[in-house]
């Protein structure tokens, strides 16, 4: 039909269950310290995963970001040595693990659309008393994050904004100061939203149907074996 | 058909004898277009929501009397099989959409009454083609401006095939030109046959739909017009039941002239420009603003009001100056002694009392002063309460209090009365005024004429990212404003 058509599809589509197993992936393979080939091409294929489905510009971030993480390592096991080259030598590690793991979660969170999730999890049995809730929490996440930018402008407004030294000296002052406006405008967002659903009929009791095309593609299947391989497999190799 | 019979209803949470609506007896026909119109809190968006069902079925409280549609009982069925013949089409658009994307977002509701897919893209077509809305498909529903969201609502209702419609205050959030749209919108509802119930209080661009206007007050229906009876009235018999007018062009007749005082003072922008992401989307060669006034920034969504805005108060990083009687004001100060009133109030109030509120970053010796603005403000006996239990006027005064408290000179509101019925309107307009005398600016975003000619004393008119003009308030501006604002209609009508 031509008016889906029009929909900008990305190259490759991969199903939000397999981002899931993704997810899972490469978060236990990275905190089991895999080998630098491993973590190497599990790098590779997320940004090249995130390239194909529109998101460049992140692919691109994440990688300059990886590049600059691997000199800093070569430089430090270089350059210096002893009990601080030491110290630098894990954090820049760590943080290098920690980047797949980023990246999963934006593949996540910023390529699926709330239908395909709800779809998805539907598609995993999950009951609907779980689906619903969940789908909600996906949906507001871009909601929060326009919540966030105002309020971060009105507590500049205030001359409490937020920094690091202010996280550092005034932790709980400047937690509160954030969470009651946050909590208190997504409430009443979350509240609107419920109704709104419920109006449109989200809970009847007959089976949903989607005009998402969700399902599972040789793409896929090849995904969720590489996630399940590197995330047994990570603490043995 | 739609039949109210004796309906009272108290939410839960409302304390004793406090009822929201009382004794409600309605009946609206098939294809009838009947208006809900009265004050804030008068009772329109319950009977809204009890015939949409989300009163018994989500909202909670004590129903009596009787509520059917087509001849069935509302409390005793499904809220999802009451959604199959009665849309709702709701006040605020950022949290009416299930979906983040528009075509999930029309697809949405059929998806729910279990539809095979093919029917549900034929009918995503068939609205999508209804309300030109070809544009809009597969869209963020973030990058939508007011009017879009609202098209987008009222066709992902439209999809499911209801007979009637129910719209809360649909307007409320919409500049002049989005507010036309949504008159489209709804002429071809009208012209389907299909019944639309509407709570409102700007009731100008219902003139051409409505069959007719319910006038409720505190609870209760206390008469019902035709269009020809609610035309009769005089702009200020509109205005003494809490109405907005019903004529743009008639709305400087009830309003007295601005006064000009000319202090001496002026604000200057020189070359100012400011990017996002590449792209200039401000950029102003050279203004001056007297200090000392209440300039009326207006102009369509987008054009660039709030980045100005932002950069005038300091959070929008910009090249150029902004110079205050010939000396530069770095961003950094102007930050300091500015501060905006933003749209949603509850974004900026971070404290358990109105007083520490009031207080927050400013030294002790300051106390007596800040009880001096709280009184000044009207809201002394609010001190300890928590203010977030505050109406959302009482908030917007806690606002500008603590702005007021910490010394703020250049102030800034964001469309302060989208939403408000007259006299809230009114309210806002005086306190405006009022709290301008202590500041050195006072710049308001915003689309209602009725609220910048009883309160602005010059407008600044921004167009594609800059300055279009900038005139004084006096007759003549009035004029100039009001055609601005009946032009404007005109052109995006043709768009």
């Amino acid at each position: 039909m031509q008016l889906m058509e029009a929909a900008q599809q990305p190259i490759l589509r991969i199903d939000a269950r397999t981002k899931f197993a993704l997810l899972f992936g490469v978060g236990i393979s990275s905190l089991t310290f895999p080998p630098f080939w491993l973590e190497a091409t599990t790098f590779i294929l997320i940004s090249l995963l995130l390239a194909l489905n529109k998101r460049h510009r992140t692919s691109v971030k994440f990688t300059v970001i990886f590049l600059i993480m691997l000199l800093l390592d070569w430089l430090v096991s270089w350059k210096v040595s002893g009990g601080f080259a030491a110290l630098l030598f894990s954090l820049v590690r760590l943080g290098r693990l920690m980047l797949p793991i980023f990246m999963a979660g934006i593949l996540l969170m910023k390529t699926t659309s709330v239908s395909e999730f709800m779809l998805s999890f539907e598609r995993m049995h999950l009951p609907n008393k779980l689906i619903i809730p969940l789908s909600v929490m996906f949906r507001f996440i871009p909601t929060i994050s326009e919540e966030w930018h105002s309020i971060r402008d009105a507590m500049r407004f205030r001359g409490i904004g937020i920094s690091v030294r202010s996280v550092l000296t005034k932790p709980m002052m400047t937690l509160e100061y954030t969470m009651v406006p946050l909590l208190m405008s997504t409430a009443t967002i979350a509240d609107e939203l419920a109704a709104a659903s419920l109006s449109r009929g989200l809970d009847a009791d007959t089976k949903r149907t989607s005009i998402e095309d969700v399902r599972l593609r040789p793409q896929d299947y090849l995904l969720i074996v590489f996630s399940i391989v590197i995330a047994v497999t990570g603490g043995m190799l | 058909m739609i039949e109210l019979k004796h309906v009272t209803f108290q939410y839960e949470s409302a304390p004793e004898h406090v009822y929201s609506v009382r004794n409600i007896n309605l009946t609206v026909q098939r294809g009838e277009c009947v208006v809900l119109c009265g004050r804030s809190g008068c009772g329109k968006t319950t009977i809204t929501r009890l015939i949409n069902g989300l009163i018994p079925h989500y909202y909670e409280g004590k129903l009596s009397g009787h509520v059917s549609v087509n001849g069935a009982e509302i409390k005793n069925q499904q809220l999802s099989k009451i959604s199959q013949y009665v849309g709702s089409v709701f006040q605020n658009p950022r949290s009416q959409f299930f979906n983040v994307d528009t075509t999930s977002e029309l697809a949405f509701g059929c998806e729910n009454q279990g539809l095979p897919k093919g029917d549900v893209l034929e009918r995503i077509e068939e609205a999508a083609n209804r309300f030109s809305l070809s544009g809009l498909l597969n869209r963020s529903i973030f990058e939508l401006s007011g009017g879009e969201k609202q098209r987008i609502a009222c066709a992902s209702v439209y999809a499911v095939h209801p007979d009637i419609f129910v719209l809360d205050e649909p307007s409320s959030n919409l500049d002049p030109a989005s507010i036309l749209q949504l008159k489209d919108v709804l002429l071809k509802l009208k012209s389907e046959g299909k019944t639309l119930v509407i709570s409102e209080h700007r009731l100008y661009y219902l003139l051409d739909i409505v069959d007719r206007f319910v006038w409720l007050d505190q609870g209760e229906i206390r008469s019902v017009y035709t269009r020809e009876e609610i035309l009769s009235f005089s702009p200020l018999q509109i205005s003494a039941m809490g109405l907005r007018a019903l004529d743009l062009n008639q709305v400087d007749l009830r309003t007295q002239p601005n006064r000009q005082k000319y202090s001496g003072h002026e604000f200057a922008f020189q070359n100012l420009d400011c990017k996002v992401s590449g792209h200039s989307v401000l950029h102003i060669e050279s203004l001056r603003i007297p200090a000392g006034e209440i300039v009326a920034v207006i102009g369509h969504n987008g054009a660039g009001k709030s980045t100005l805005a932002g950069c005038l108060c300091g959070i929008r990083k910009h090249t150029g100056k902004i110079v205050y009687d010939k000396t530069e004001r770095s961003n950094k100060k102007r930050l300091k002694e500015s501060y905006m009133v933003m749209q949603d109030v509850n974004h900026q109030l971070f404290t358990e009392s109105v007083r520490d509120e009031v207080m927050l970053n400013i030294s002790e010796e300051q106390t007596e002063q800040a009880e001096s603005i709280l009184k000044q403000m009207g809201i002394a006996e609010l001190a300890n309460c928590h203010p977030l239990t505050l109406s959302g006027g009482q908030k917007q005064r806690v606002a500008i209090a603590s702005a007021l408290c910490a010394g703020k000179k250049i102030l800034i509101y964001d469309e302060p009365t989208s939403g408000l019925d007259y006299e809230s309107m009114r309210c806002a307009c005086a306190l405006i005024r009022e709290v301008s005398r202590q500041a050195e600016l006072s710049l308001v975003i915003t689309h209602d004429l009725e609220f910048i000619m009883a309160c602005c004393t010059c407008v600044l008119h921004i167009d594609h990212g800059t300055v279009k003009a900038f005139y004084p308030l006096d007759s003549r501006g009035k004029a100039r404003v009001k055609e601005e604002f009946l032009l404007h209609k005109e052109s995006e009508e043709e768009l």
